[in-house]
Formats: C-alpha cells, sequence, structure tokens
C-alpha cells in the first residue's frame, strides 16, 4: 500500500508520469483493438514487419528535421505492405518468407542510417524500446486522435470488418472492397507503430497488439467482446506496468509486455471454456484423465 | 427476363495455366443445378468467376438481366466450409445476420428487423435452439445448415452452393436438399458444386458436366450418360445402368 500511496504522489506532482500513463492507456486501447483483428486475420506476423517497417521512415522524418514522424513512418510501412504483397504474388515465395525478408530488410536500412547520423539527437534505444517518460503533450494529442479516428473507423465499418474478417469470400461476393479493407488495414498498423513508439517501441509493439487480444480471444466467442476486453486488458498492462516501471526502475514498454504476458498466461490456463488448467480439472473430476 | 444466369464464352487462368476455357451457357429460373467434375474441373472457379470474384480473361456474365455488380444483393453464396476459421468469435445468430449486410447501407448496422429474420431462417433450416452457440460448437452438417440459413436470410434469386453436401451427416443432408427443392418451386435459381456422383439424379433438374471445359449442360437425363460423365472424369469412371437406374464406379 506504501508503494501504491507514494506512486499516486508522485503522479500527482510530476507531468512526465500524467503523460506516461495517458499514453499507456492509449496505446493499450488502440492496440488492443487493432490487435483483435490482426489476430483474427492470422496476420501476426504482417504486424510484427510492419512494426518494423517504419523505422526507416521515423529516422528520414528525423533527417528531414519533420517533428511529426508519422508522414515517414507511414510512407515506408505501406510500402513494405504493398512489397510483401508484390513478392508473393509475383514469385513462388510464401507469404512468410517475403516478411522475413522485408522485415529485416527495412529494419537494417533504418538501424544503417540510424548509425550513419552518429552525434545527433536520435536516440535509437529510444526508437526500438520507447522512452515513456518522455512523452510530450504534443506526442498525446497525437495518439489521442489516431485513436479516436480508429475507435470510430471500427464503429462506423464493424459489419464490413466482421463481414471481411470471418468470411472474406462472401464479403468479395457481396461486392465489399476487400483489398482496399486490408490496405487500409496496414495504413492502421503504421500509425498504431508511430503512436505505440515512445510508450512500448518498435521491437515491442507486437505484444501489444497481439498479447491483449489473443488473451481476450480466449475468454469470449464474440467480437465485439473480444474488442472491448482486448481494450481493457491493453489499458490494464499500460497502467501496472507504468506503475511496475516506476516503482522498481526497470525499463516501461518491457513492463507492459510483461504484465499483458501475465494476463494472457492466467487467461490460457484458467480461462472458463478454453483454459487448459480448467479443462485438465474437468477430466479429472470426470474421471476420464 | 428469361434467363437467370447467361455466361458467354467464359476463361479463367491462374498463373498461365488455364483453369476454365470458353465456357457458354444459359440458365433459366427456376432450377435446381448441379455442377459436376472431378477435383481440379475448376467448379469453384467457375461460381467465382460467375460472381465476380476471380477476373477472367474473356467472356461476359449476366444475372438476371443485368451485369453482376448490378444484381450482388440478390445473389446469394453459400461458401466451402472448409474456408471458414470455426474458432472465430462469432455466434451461430451473428452469422445468419450477415445474410442481411447486402441489403442495408454502408453505415447501417441490423437491427430489430434483420435479427426476426435470421431467427425464421435459422427455423427454417432447424438450427433456432442453437442460436447462442459459437460457430465452432457445431457439427459439420449442422454448419452447413448455419450457412444456407444465412442465404435464406439474404432473400436472393440466385443461389451458389460451394459443395454443400461434403461431409455431412445424413439428416443434415435431407434437411437442405428439402429446402433447396423449396426454394426452386418459389422459382430459385440454385447452382450446387457437387462430386457424389452417386445422388446426382436424385438431386438436381439440371447438369453441368465440368472439366476445365463445359463437357455437357442440360437437362439431367440427357447429361448423366456414361459417354459424358467419363469424359469429365477423364475415362476414371464407369456408369452401370440397369432398369433401376445407374450406378456409379469410380476407379
Amino acid at each position: 500500500m506504501e508503494e501504491i500511496r507514494f506512486f499516486f504522489d508522485a503522479v500527482s506532482t510530476y507531468p512526465f508520469l500524467q503523460h506516461a500513463l495517458i499514453a499507456g492507456a492509449l496505446v493499450g486501447i488502440l492496440c488492443g483493438v487493432v490487435g483483435c483483428f490482426i489476430i483474427l486475420r492470422g496476420m501476426a506476423l504482417m504486424g510484427e514487419a510492419i512494426s518494423h517497417a517504419v523505422l526507416p521512415g521515423v529516422v528520414i522524418s528525423y533527417m528531414l528535421g519533420s517533428s511529426s514522424f508519422f508522414i515517414g513512418a507511414v510512407a515506408t510501412g505501406a510500402l513494405s505492405a504493398l512489397g510483401i504483397g508484390y513478392i508473393s504474388q509475383n514469385s513462388k515465395i510464401k507469404d512468410d518468407s517475403a516478411i522475413g525478408i522485408l522485415l529485416t530488410a527495412t529494419f537494417a536500412i533504418g538501424i544503417v542510417m540510424v548509425t550513419s547520423l552518429s552525434g545527433t539527437s536520435v536516440d535509437i534505444w529510444h526508437i526500438l524500446f520507447g522512452n515513456v517518460l518522455a512523452v510530450s503533450r504534443t506526442d498525446l494529442w497525437v495518439t489521442l486522435g489516431i485513436t479516436i479516428a480508429v475507435l470510430l473507423a471500427i464503429i462506423l465499418f464493424y459489419k464490413q470488418l466482421l463481414l471481411s474478417t470471418f468470411d472474406p469470400t462472401m464479403a468479395k461476393a457481396i461486392g465489399l472492397p476487400t483489398k482496399v479493407i486490408h490496405y487500409i488495414l496496414m495504413i492502421v498498423l503504421s500509425l498504431v507503430t508511430v503512436a505505440s513508439l515512445n510508450t512500448v517501441g518498435i521491437i515491442l509493439v507486437v505484444a501489444m497488439l497481439i498479447t491483449p487480444g489473443a488473451t481476450a480471444y480466449l475468454l469470449t466467442e464474440r467480437l465485439h467482446i473480444m474488442l472491448v476486453l482486448s481494450a481493457f486488458f491493453g489499458v490494464v498492462s499500460a497502467v501496472t506496468g507504468v506503475y511496475l516501471s516506476y516503482i522498481y526502475d526497470v525499463a516501461t514498454g518491457a513492463s507492459i509486455v510483461v504484465v499483458a504476458s501475465i494476463l494472457f498466461t492466467l487467461a490460457f490456463f484458467f480461462s472458463p471454456k478454453q483454459g487448459v488448467a480448467i479443462r485438465w480439472c474437468r477430466r479429472l473430476s470426470t474421471g476420464k484423465a | 427476363m428469361n434467363s437467370a444466369v447467361q455466361v458467354k464464352n467464359l476463361s479463367v487462368s491462374y498463373y498461365g495455366h488455364t483453369a476454365l476455357e470458353d465456357i457458354s451457357f444459359e440458365a433459366s429460373p427456376k432450377q435446381l443445378i448441379g455442377i459436376i467434375g472431378p477435383n481440379g474441373a475448376g467448379k469453384s472457379t467457375l461460381i467465382k468467376a460467375i460472381m465476380g470474384m476471380v477476373s477472367k480473361n474473356d467472356g461476359e456474365v449476366t444475372a438476371l438481366g443485368q451485369s453482376i455488380s448490378k444484381v450482388r444483393k440478390r445473389i446469394a453464396y453459400v461458401p466451402q466450409r472448409s474456408m471458414i476459421d470455426f474458432d472465430f468469435p462469432v455466434l451461430v445468430e451473428d452469422v445468419v445476420v450477415m445474410g442481411s449486410y447486402p441489403h442495408l447501407k454502408w453505415w447501417k448496422r441490423p437491427g430489430k428487423k434483420e435479427r426476426e429474420i435470421a431467427l425464421d431462417c435459422l427455423r427454417q433450416v432447424g438450427m433456432l435452439e442453437y442460436r447462442k452457440r459459437q460457430i465452432g460448437e457445431l457439427s459439420g452438417g449442422q454448419q452447413q445448415r448455419v450457412f444456407l440459413a444465412r442465404a435464406l436470410a439474404q432473400d436472393g434469386d440466385v443461389f451458389f452452393l460451394d459443395e454443400p453436401f461434403a461431409g455431412i451427416d445424413v439428416s443434415s443432408e435431407n434437411i437442405i436438399i428439402d429446402l433447396l427443392r423449396k426454394l426452386r418451386d418459389e422459382g430459385k435459381t440454385i447452382f450446387v458444386v457437387h462430386h457424389d456422383l452417386s445422388k446426382v439424379e436424385e438431386y438436381f433438374d439440371s447438369l453441368m458436366l465440368l472439366n476445365k471445359k463445359l463437357i455437357g449442360y442440360g437437362d439431367k437425363a440427357k447429361v448423366f450418360q456414361p459417354d459424358l460423365v467419363s469424359e469429365a472424369y477423364n475415362g476414371n469412371i464407369a456408369m452401370l445402368s440397369d432398369e433401376g437406374g445407374k450406378m456409379v464406379v469410380t476407379g
């Protein structure tokens, strides 16, 4: 209890902690919601690729002295999504290999660019692993803007998203632009990565996309509940992670991901319907062990 | 408007190899049409090309007298069961409500009316009591009935079913075929991709024998002939007939 009071005192005193908490919560919601679609469309690896592909875009934006690195990041993110599709459609290279190639290629280009800029203010560590304590007011507004836009789009296009994710063939049959939906999702993924840069960084953003959504997936049988639960787990992970990192003086992004992973582990073993431990107990009690 | 679906010189190829070659036919309404052929004959591709889901190299398709893009709402499609992820977080009734999507404005959500239609369609396929189940908890036949209910909810004039009888139980099969007959009697045109030759004569009014090319099309008595079937199946099949009917031997 002592620690919690200490943390609350710190929050009310230091604006950087307030910013960190708000940014974390927003990223939790944003990643949680977008992540559900990534999981259900079987695109976890794609999410990983796009989050890495954002790096060169971010670095270019820094080099050009632009304060908002969204445009660069979205450009390289979207380009690599197109590139992955182009490679797998125009050669016998399968999707996962194409993703592997582009993921590492774009990431390496980004690293080469950063290291060529030694002596400038670009801190590769912060881009890769986040620096939640340096979230500015502008960053907060931008993250809030992206979150609201993405949530509105999901509410507005819920039925199109549901159908094209569940049954892409029928979606195509009734004339939904399934390819356009796919590429819009890729662009949203790049936006989400940029919004999460400060909080968890490029390397761990995929955890925020996949883990809360996967936890929710184990607990419900309806998409809209999965979306709400996933956002909830995202927020809980972010807030608890920021708390732990402040109290124990450890890396924030990593703490957030550790909390999210613990939540997943609990759901994996104890989910009422899917839980491994629950099923095991049931089998023991019915004598079929 | 005398034809439900009209296809002229349709050709489709994937990466340079031909999937369908010069297919032409015309289907009049109020028919149950079986699309028959061996694996890889292009049966599913034909359906998808008619519905504009795969791009065609050549040819013309009209449905209900208009180009497909204008009549999509009135064409209901039941996918192959293997194409669906049955772990998806969606309940039986949610799936059936999807049938109303083509009729809703892009921003509109399904409401009370759409839910009632969905429940009525579930009743017709005998799945009403399962409406709150997750779709993966059902047996294959029950899942197939749910997808048929979704097509019913769409209230179309032309139906395409891709392998609806593959791997399902007898009672589901009977429920489905009875419903398809009822739809036919109401004036609908129903295309069914099918690869089990044993019930072909019992189920369909017309047959389409396909193996990349159109081998035969028309009344089942005319098309379901040993020479044509054998041609469609590259000679890997023999049909014996006696007074009681025909028997098919695969080899």
